[in-house]
């Protein structure tokens, strides 16, 4: 790590194009990942996979830089030391041993023999794959495949990890156990750009995300604010309290409510419309100003809020307003077919 | 310190790996099927170090076990990570890819020299059975064209496949086309193929062999320094090229 720059994001990509021929793959995009799990989604074709290529250096930008602490990973070879892949594709050299391969891919990094095995014996604990590492990988289920993907690209220890759906192809409990990994990875000061095509992994690790289609970054940040900054789209916010009649009445005066609705009363005697506990279901044009607010209204109001929640502040919610804002109208939040490839 | 580990573990990662590949195989099979006409020709007629230059040294090494081997292996050092797309576990490494290619081709030279030149040996061997006395004198003519010359074919087999994803139906095509056919046709036409260097290296170099009327050979000398160069010139050009191209799936 001392060949770092120091003040450099550990990935910046600069104004990077990316054509194949007349197709275009990612389209000026500028963004900065910073150490910690952020969560890459979009569709099919949105230019996923062909970002994590530029980050680890597979491919060069046709415009642009792509930069990794502060040093081109296209032609810098000690860049790549610093960052650690995993590929969607599921090929290995088959014929050896999960063991064998993520000690040679220490080895391939310039680890010394011993140490490359000790190495080698750490990432495979740390994807719980120790104990079933000595089998062919020819004979290793997907699940387990995955699992030792992950470890060569943790086995020389690198301050970037890149990974393609990492998660796609193990059981749910491997699913937890691996998202705890990556948290304690987090933990350790790593940067982590995880794609995935289910999306609450991604909540389940991370709330940072950056959210691509047609080649381009349509959002980058924290869910709750690029769900802020989408100030046209109304966000729905259901406020569990004891007097929703009165409550809905103060709120619906608010600058940044669109409309208010009394939802389910808390219990069956209660009439529909009357003044008891219940929701009060709103529809906010700004959420920032609105949590600012909300506090000040409800103490005005005397009333007492149980619980108070934002319906579709999910990053599903967000990704598909996102998404069809940026064509793709189809879809609705069920549309998503796995995005394999960018 | 820790690229050149990186690229001494690349050489013998991938020389092992070639090593248990099904190419050594089929390369033993083929030198078997030599061997049995070998044995043959020798029980029905004694081999003299005329006929064995001209038939096993030009004809069925020079013009097929050699570029048949070479092709295998150059083609394949790359191109079998290619096609079980195991290349990116290479190219995401902290190595250079110009080191990558000369790493490769590092690695399966071992195999193509001792396949190229042991099956020279071994037949030379097997032709002294029932050889006159001058075969034994042979082998020090011979030995030096098949060695330089499969140098020159695995340097241009590896740097088409750091060209064309490809490459072995293009090398394959280039054998046939190039050494086979042109490297045949009277007048200087034949000076573009890698045979030509290697059979006037022969020619020249004083084994009691001469040239078919039309061939033209240049002087041993000037055939050795084109077949070294052509080795330097291919892996440099394959070492460029390489290092300029990506290694991605087609979108």
């Amino acid at each position: 790590m001392s060949s770092m720059t120091p003040a450099a994001p550990p990935i910046s990509l600069r104004g990077v194009s990316k054509w194949y021929g007349p197709v275009i793959g990612v389209n000026g995009v500028t963004l900065e990942v910073e150490p910690g799990i952020t969560g890459l989604l979009g569709p099919n074709g949105a230019g996923k996979t062909t970002l994590m290529k530029l980050i680890t250096g597979q491919l060069r930008p046709s415009v642009g830089e792509a930069l990794v602490f502060g040093r081109s990973v296209w032609s810098r070879p000690d860049a790549r030391r610093h960052v650690g892949f995993s590929p969607e594709v599921d090929a290995f050299h088959e014929e050896m041993t999960g063991r064998e391969f993520v000690t040679a891919m220490a080895r391939l990094s310039g680890i010394p023999r011993r140490e490359a095995r000790r190495r080698a014996e750490g990432a495979l604990e740390r994807t719980g794959m120790l104990d079933r590492c000595d089998k062919r990988l020819r004979a290793c289920s997907k699940g387990m495949r995955q699992r030792i993907k992950i470890s060569q690209a943790l086995v020389h220890d690198p301050a970037v990890l890149v990974l393609d759906e990492p998660l796609s192809g193990i059981d749910p409990p491997g699913r937890i156990e691996l998202m705890g990994l990556l948290r304690d990875l987090a933990g350790e000061r790593k940067t982590i750009l995880l794609s995935t095509h289910i999306l609450h992994e991604v909540e389940a690790v991370t709330e940072r995300i950056v959210l691509m289609a047609r080649g381009r970054v349509l959002a980058a940040g924290y869910v709750g604010q690029i769900r802020e900054l989408l100030a046209e789209h109304p966000l729905t916010v259901r406020i569990a309290c004891d007097r929703r009649r009165v409550l809905a009445a103060a709120l619906v005066g608010l600058e940044s409510v669109a409309g208010v609705a009394l939802g389910a009363p808390a219990s069956a005697g209660e009439p529909e419309g009357g003044d008891g506990p219940g929701d009060v279901v709103v529809k906010v044009r700004r959420a920032g100003d609105f949590f600012r607010r909300l506090p000040s209204v409800v103490l005005e109001q005397g009333a007492e809020v149980e619980r108070v929640e934002a319906l579709d502040a999910s990053v599903e919610a967000v990704f598909g307003y996102l998404v069809s804002g940026a064509g793709y109208g189809g879809y609705g939040g069920h549309g998503w077919d796995g995005g394999s490839s960018g | 310190m820790t690229g050149l580990r990186s690229l001494l573990f690349l050489v013998a990662y991938s020389f092992r790996r070639q090593l248990r590949s099904r190419k050594m195989l089929l390369a033993a099979i083929l030198l078997a099927l030599i061997a049995v006409v070998v044995v043959r020709f020798g029980v029905r007629a004694t081999w003299s170090a005329r006929r064995f230059g001209d038939l096993v040294v030009l004809k069925l090494l020079g013009l097929f076990f050699v570029p048949v081997v070479a092709l295998m292996f150059g083609t394949g050092a790359i191109g079998d990570d290619r096609d079980e797309r195991s290349l990116v576990y290479l190219v995401t490494r902290p190595m250079a890819r110009s080191g990558i290619f000369a790493g490769k081709l590092l690695a399966v030279l071992p195999h193509v020299l001792v396949l190229n030149g042991g099956g020279l040996v071994l037949l030379w061997l097997l032709a002294t059975v029932w050889g006159r006395p001058e075969l034994e004198g042979a082998l020090a003519h011979y030995l030096a064209p098949v060695l330089l010359s499969s140098l020159a074919y695995v340097a241009f087999f590896h740097c088409l496949a750091a060209l064309f994803r490809h490459a072995t139906l293009i090398s394959i095509a280039y054998v046939f086309f190039v050494e086979v056919f042109l490297g045949s046709v009277p007048g200087i036409l034949k000076r573009v193929s890698i045979s030509f260097y290697t059979a006037s290296m022969v020619y020249g170099s004083g084994a009691p062999l001469s040239p078919p009327p039309v061939f033209l050979p240049i002087d041993a000398s000037t055939a050795r320094w084109v077949l070294a160069g052509l080795a330097v010139g291919f892996l440099a050009l394959g070492a460029a090229a390489f290092s300029r191209r990506e290694q991605h799936d087609p979108v």
